[in-house]
């Protein structure tokens, strides 16, 4: 067996796990040589002294340090929180909403090729709009004067029948 | 409490991995900052220790292999060894003491998960079905991978003692 080979054994040796007939050829292999012997010395003595490093103590200021994390993390979502409830408030949906509806608008004639004639068809319904209102405002002036004609007719006509006036008369 | 439960163990294995103590002290933060951030997924089928090493493992995988540490140098052994205590036999403390800082500079040595799995088997004394979960890797893929780290150290302790005898 080459010593090659025999090393992929060597950890297995060392840790008791060979079936017998593996045992003995590792056994027989190492009588005859020294260097793979050294090499299952230094397996053992590696793995005694790896098991016996020992373990440090971590600063106190690492602790400090590992202690406040949670609180950071909270402190730093509260704020987070508080910002995000003043955004989020149930009462200022609508304005949101109107104020996204307003940018989608301005962002369809931003980006519309064709912006004239938006402006004349915006220009046109506004004078629409505009002197359908003056129409609107005429006629409610000419109610407005019917009303008072008629109310001063049915003053005259009570006047003429009212029976206090004739017992006065 | 968690900090009080794990600090050290994470603080070790983090030192052992990247064998800087600094180095070491910001990675355990990292890795609580990760930890409280990832409780809402724990798995409570699964040991909480076994869960929180594996979630450690990950983070120091990650950094080595963005960092790639092995370019570092490890703090110097007899920092490291500062705690030991003193053996009876002077001469022969001295001759652990030395194998020890060759292990602990010969960690260096190994590859990223080659040495993660030599860690917690072999310094943290977890079994290799322990080491196996918290790795994420079948057993078998983690028993070749420790005899691969083991005989590395063992070879590089080999190497030491024969330039010894040579001079």
């Amino acid at each position: 067996m080459s010593c090659e080979r025999f090393e992929a054994l060597l950890v297995a040796y060392a840790d008791g796990e060979l079936e017998a007939a593996e045992r003995t050829s590792v056994e027989a292999h190492l009588r005859d040589c020294p260097e793979c012997a050294e090499l299952l010395a230094c397996l053992r003595t590696a793995s005694a002294s790896l098991a016996s490093l020992p373990e440090i103590e971590p600063g106190p200021e690492l602790r400090r340090e590992l202690l406040a994390i949670p609180l950071r993390k909270r402190a730093a979502r509260g704020r987070f929180a508080l910002v995000l409830d003043l955004f989020l408030k149930p009462s200022l949906q609508p304005y949101y909403a109107a104020a996204s509806i307003f940018l989608a608008l301005v962002s369809l004639y931003a980006i519309n090729p064709d912006k004239s004639a938006i402006d004349k068809a915006v220009f046109r319904t506004f004078h629409r709009g505009y002197s359908q209102v003056e129409k609107l405002t005429a006629e409610a002036g000419s109610v407005k004067d019917r009303l008072g004609d008629f109310a001063q007719n049915v003053y005259a006509s009570l006047e003429r029948i009212s029976p206090f006036k004739r017992a006065g008369e | 409490m968690l900090v009080d439960l794990y600090s050290k163990k994470i603080f070790n294995l983090a030192y052992q991995f990247a064998g800087s103590r600094e180095e070491a002290e910001d990675l355990t933060q990292d890795i609580f900052v990760k930890l409280y951030g990832s409780l809402s997924k724990y798995d409570f089928e699964r040991s909480f220790t076994a869960w929180f090493l594996t979630l450690a493992r990950n983070h120091l995988i990650d950094s080595y292999r963005r960092t790639k540490w092995e370019k570092r140098q490890r703090d110097d052994f007899e920092a490291h060894a500062a705690t030991l205590a003193s053996s009876d036999n002077p001469e022969r403390g001295l001759v652990l003491e030395e194998t020890k800082r060759v292990l602990w500079e010969g960690l260096n040595l190994l590859p990223g998960d080659v040495r993660m799995a030599v860690i917690l088997k072999e310094i943290q004394g977890k079994s290799y079905e322990e080491t196996a979960e918290i790795m994420g890797l079948p057993v078998g893929t983690v028993k070749s991978r420790i005899s691969r780290g083991r005989l590395q150290l063992a070879k590089l302790l080999r190497g030491r003692k024969e330039s010894v005898h040579v001079v």
